[in-house]
């Protein structure tokens, strides 16, 4: 009997502590934020090296990216329904010249905000266990324009899946443009005008037409 | 003249209100059916951007400093908050109505007219309320999507709430053409650089625009909250759908 009772407590304690541990042991909002932190905190790194030009900034920025963003499953997200139409040859064709692709004019754009500070301003817990990082450019031309950077926990890191630009989902905007190109010619056709995107080099190309008077 | 304008106004009204009470600016078939006239308009208005507008913006941008564009900028924008003061109030946003009455007071009197942004500076929040945002709370879809020459990418709903808009902005009380000329090409010199590269990555720009528009729309609506939860499909594997249903 005493035995018994002694172990009921035991275990009583046991799942207590186990339930006020839990929230503190996994804060996936907090988790998620400090992780982009960190990747918001290396490219403003990289922007405030003086002196530095936009093209080298913007292939340091590209490798950051590349460390948080998960392009496979972006790839998988912006193709949806399509994605089963490519062939395994095709998907991984895809992934990678997305993956060039996204990183090439992520890196240009950013590359350009030397001035501009980023703020984080919060995190909000999404369904499927998703994180939504809130933040905001600080000063210059875009002061206030928010970037929200929608994070999944996969193999145990944080990933960026999606980025909001003012309430412009990346990946909702290429899957509008690419099932458009898919239902008219085919995976071949998208895999075709994304490599041309990709070999007229959009990150190596001055950002303005320049003009001669 | 002005009779006129204001039965025109009326007529919209009206038609905006029968349009709102019977959901009609709600379709069911994607969100661009117009999409062969709207297609032609936007290649006009490119024409127009890339040939008059665009270069326009590029001179302009090389004789004023960035500074200067800014305070421009602020100038014309400090304009819309009486805009965005009375569609706080029609949302029922009374601390938004306060922030933006604090932030106009603040930046006409102290910010010179407008031309320098204190109340940010103060830590004043931005708020952007028109009347096409107005009608979305109230529950007015968008409705088709609609290329509007010269003022390009526009909803039906968006398009039906811009006579308020255009009363509720002072800018267009002086009907002076030099400072809409000053307003449009300052703007536009903001966003040479951004335009330039969002032409060269679109896979097709016609449909990034509109997109992005609906979508941006959509969002101010929702002042930046969460999607509602339908929207989050956007977000699911279809993988893990096919399982989902294989369960079932």
């Amino acid at each position: 009997m005493r035995s018994n009772h002694w172990n009921d407590v035991v275990a009583t304690i046991a799942a207590l502590t186990l339930l006020c541990a839990s929230p503190a042991l996994a804060d996936p909002k907090a988790d998620a934020r400090a992780a982009m932190q960190s990747t918001i905190d290396d490219v403003l790194k990289v922007l405030r090296v003086p002196g530095s030009d936009t093209k080298a900034r913007a292939q340091q920025i590209e490798d950051i990216a590349k460390q948080r963003f998960d392009f496979t499953t972006m790839s998988k997200l912006v193709l949806k329904r399509d994605w089963k139409r490519f062939t395994p040859a095709e998907q991984t064709d895809f992934v990678s010249e997305f993956t060039d692709y996204l990183s090439a004019s992520y890196g240009t754009r950013i590359a350009r905000y030397a001035n501009e500070d980023v703020v984080t301003l919060g995190a909000r817990a999404e369904v499927n266990n998703d994180v939504t990082v809130q933040t905001a450019i600080k000063g210059g031309e875009f002061d206030g324009a928010t970037i929200d950077y929608r994070m999944r926990l996969l193999t145990g890191k944080w990933q960026v899946i999606d980025v909001v630009i003012e309430g412009i989902s990346l990946v909702s905007n290429f899957r509008s443009q690419f099932a458009d190109v898919i239902a008219k010619g085919g995976p071949q056709e998208l895999l075709k005008r994304i490599r041309a995107k990709n070999d007229a080099g959009v990150v190596d190309a001055p950002p303005t037409e320049v003009r001669t008077p | 003249m002005p009779a006129l304008k204001t039965t025109q106004q009326l007529r919209v009204l009206l038609l905006m209100g029968a349009c709102v009470a019977l959901g009609a600016c709600s379709t069911a078939n994607g969100p661009d059916p117009w999409r062969e006239t709207n297609e032609k308009v936007f290649r006009l208005n490119e024409g127009f951007d890339k040939k008059l507008l665009e270069p326009v913006a590029e001179g302009y941008d090389a004789v004023a400093p960035g500074l200067f564009q800014i305070m421009i900028g602020n100038f014309f924008e400090n304009l819309t908050v009486p805009r965005t003061f009375l569609n706080d109030l029609l949302q029922g946003k009374p601390l938004a109505a306060t922030q933006d009455l604090g932030r106009l007071t603040i930046n006409t009197i102290a910010g010179v007219a407008g031309f320098v942004d204190v109340a940010s500076e103060m830590g004043v929040p931005k708020n952007q309320e028109d009347f096409g945002q107005t009608l979305g709370r109230w529950g007015a879809g968008p409705g088709n999507y609609i290329v509007l020459p010269l003022a390009g990418p526009n909803s039906v709903r968006d398009t039906l709430a811009s006579p308020i808009d255009i009363a509720t902005n002072p800018t267009t009380w002086v009907n002076v053409f030099g400072a809409s000329v000053v307003r449009v090409v300052n703007s536009r010199a903001q966003y040479l650089e951004e335009i330039a590269q969002a032409r060269k990555d679109a896979v097709d720009y016609y449909v990034f625009v509109r997109d992005a528009y609906l979508s941006s729309r959509e969002s101010a609506v929702r002042d930046g909250e969460a999607a509602p939860a339908t929207d989050d499909d956007l977000y699911e594997l279809d993988e893990e759908e096919g399982a989902e249903t294989d369960a079932q």
